[in-house]
């Protein structure tokens, strides 16, 4: 097998392989770092690579394995994590200038938990500055360049998680998604991402950007991987306060088990309101798709969601300004401008707005969870264009000139409110060769059905067997 | 009840009391997209807002642990 054949096994194909010693995780720590060496200087999905810390991992994991101590099918796996988790001893830059040399004395409740499961770390991962922004243009790093084109936006905020995977630079990486920053970089880079319902994995650990809504999730080539990482990562955690105690079943279990009968609703208020003709025909052909594997799917209503985004602006906003309201008042020039923008504006937003927020916050829950009622998934587009030019400011849809960074994050933000598990996945390309991604958003707790969902209308429509190629701009 | 008033004089007042350095800004910027955000914020009204508290919890642990 060669170094690209390598990179390119699903999760469960490598831990196959691993566990049955007929690849060492060495060998394939060693394709991932020639793999990132080739595409690291067009993509730039790194902040800080652990060349020799993964190799020894490495040889660590091949170890055990050899005396019979393999721990499951993350062991020898190499892997990513934006560099907002914590690390001990290992850099953490949240993607900003004011915090270049922070280390860490202890690892978030991820990193342990991929460090028991046995995973190799590649490496820290490109973001865009504090988590708050949805392209990964770093003013610090540079930008995150897409696979499928590098002269496109990753999306973000976790760009280099989702660039590193659909590249074959990693097989997971874990992101944060507090307006959509896992399930929209997933998206532009043409593989999938799980935002899971809130309280599933610890945040103990993770800088944090806004409380009420930061999420942490895989970002994975394929649903059944995402289901693995998730195995790994979720359970109750008494160090974070919002971590839930709740059963975890094995969310491999009922992955193959197909959807007859479940009931999908296509809600039509806000998703459609701005979109590109190409993406909501996409979403319509998945439509089909899973009503050809069984599923109920029709359209339905929710008036709330055309609240969404004013609703979710006040909180993040105002919530992310007082989490890093000391940098904004000592180091503003240290800060991005369109970073110092959104949390000027938050600084500036009266206790009694954001209390209202949280007030229409309820009202628009409370109309998510009667649809809920009668839906077990909401499916939607994910981002309603295709990955805008790192340069670019505006997108023409129709005779609508609208502004990027306004129009990335306006379909995933609506799930961030409810806190419900929801996962993006390919779904098609655009007619410039740029993936599109669609939303399946389940009951709270519900994730096993979202990967089912996913997963089935992944073997359908064999979007994710699609790789890109990189290559330098030009 | 009197609008909002959104102008950079209200903005800089309102810095002063966080120690808030606005000061050389592109204070007309800020202002449009205070008016905006705001905008957005008032059309909740037409949620029902007196029949709701904040939110408060962001998931709903009861249904935990079902079966899919």
């Amino acid at each position: 097998m060669n170094h690209l054949d390598l990179v390119y096994l699903s999760i469960a194909e490598a831990a196959g392989l691993i566990e049955s010693r007929q690849i060492s995780p060495v060998e394939l720590t060693r394709a991932h770092l020639q793999r990132i060496e080739a595409t690291e200087p067009v993509l730039n999905s790194f902040i800080t690579l652990l060349t020799g810390e993964s190799l020894e991992c490495a040889r660590t994991a091949e170890r055990e394995i050899a005396r019979g101590e393999y721990r499951g099918p993350l062991h020898g796996i190499p892997i990513g994590l934006k560099d907002l988790y914590y690390t001990r001893g290992i850099r953490t830059t949240m993607g900003t200038k004011v915090l270049r040399e922070f280390v860490p004395s202890y690892d978030a409740a991820v990193t342990e938990r991929f460090s028991r499961a046995g995973a190799i770390l590649l490496g820290k991962l490109q973001m865009h500055e504090f988590a708050l922004g949805a392209t990964s243009v770093n003013p610090h790093d540079g930008p995150a360049r897409n696979p499928w084109n590098p002269s496109r936006i990753t999306g973000g905020s976790s760009g280099g998680s989702a660039a590193a995977v659909a590249a074959g630079q990693c097989m997971a990486t874990l992101g944060s998604d507090t307006g959509g920053s896992i399930r929209l970089p997933a998206a532009l880079c043409g593989i999938v991402g799980l935002k899971p319902t809130f309280g599933r994995i610890s945040r103990h650990g993770v800088y944090p950007l806004a409380w009420s809504l930061d999420t942490v999730g895989p970002i994975t080539r394929g649903v059944r991987d995402t289901a693995l990482v998730l195995n790994a990562l979720a359970g109750h955690d008494p160090r974070d306060p919002s971590s839930a105690d709740v059963p975890v079943p094995d969310f491999t279990g009922a992955m193959d088990d197909g959807i007859e009968g479940l009931k999908i609703g296509v809600p039509r208020d806000h998703f459609y309101d701005v979109i590109s003709p190409e993406v909501s025909r996409a979403i319509s052909s998945a439509g089909e798709v899973l009503a050809g594997l069984g599923a109920e799917v029709e359209p339905c209503s929710i008036p709330a969601l055309n609240h969404a985004l004013g609703i979710s602006s006040t909180i993040l906003f105002a919530e992310a300004a007082q989490t890093l309201f000391d940098p904004l008042r000592r180091r503003p020039e240290d800060l991005g401008a369109d970073v110092r923008g959104r949390l000027r504006l938050g600084a500036l937003t009266p206790a009694v707005d954001y209390i209202k927020a949280q007030r229409a916050r309820s009202a628009y829950n409370a109309q998510f969870d009667a649809a809920m009622e009668r839906y077990d998934l909401l499916l939607a587009p994910t981002v309603p264009v295709g990955a805008p030019a790192i340069d670019q400011d505006v997108a023409v849809i129709g005779d609508r000139r609208e502004n990027v960074l306004t129009l990335l994050s306006r379909l995933t933000r609506p799930f961030n409110l409810t806190g419900q598990p929801t996962i993006s996945v390919p779904c098609g390309f655009t007619s410039e060769a740029l993936p599109i991604g669609m939303q399946l958003a389940g009951r709270q707790w519900q994730e096993a059905t979202v990967l089912r969902a996913a997963r089935a209308c992944e073997m359908a429509a064999g979007w994710h067997r699609r790789r890109p190629t990189v290559e330098p701009e030009g | 009840m009197s609008p909002r008033e959104l102008s950079q004089e209200t903005l800089l007042a309102q810095a002063r009391i966080l120690g808030l350095d606005l000061e050389g800004l592109e204070l007309d910027e800020l202002v449009q997209r205070a008016r905006v955000y705001f905008e957005d914020l008032d059309a909740c009204d037409k949620l029902d807002l007196e029949s709701h508290g904040p939110a408060t919890r962001f998931s709903t642990p009861t249904s935990a642990g079902e079966s899919p």
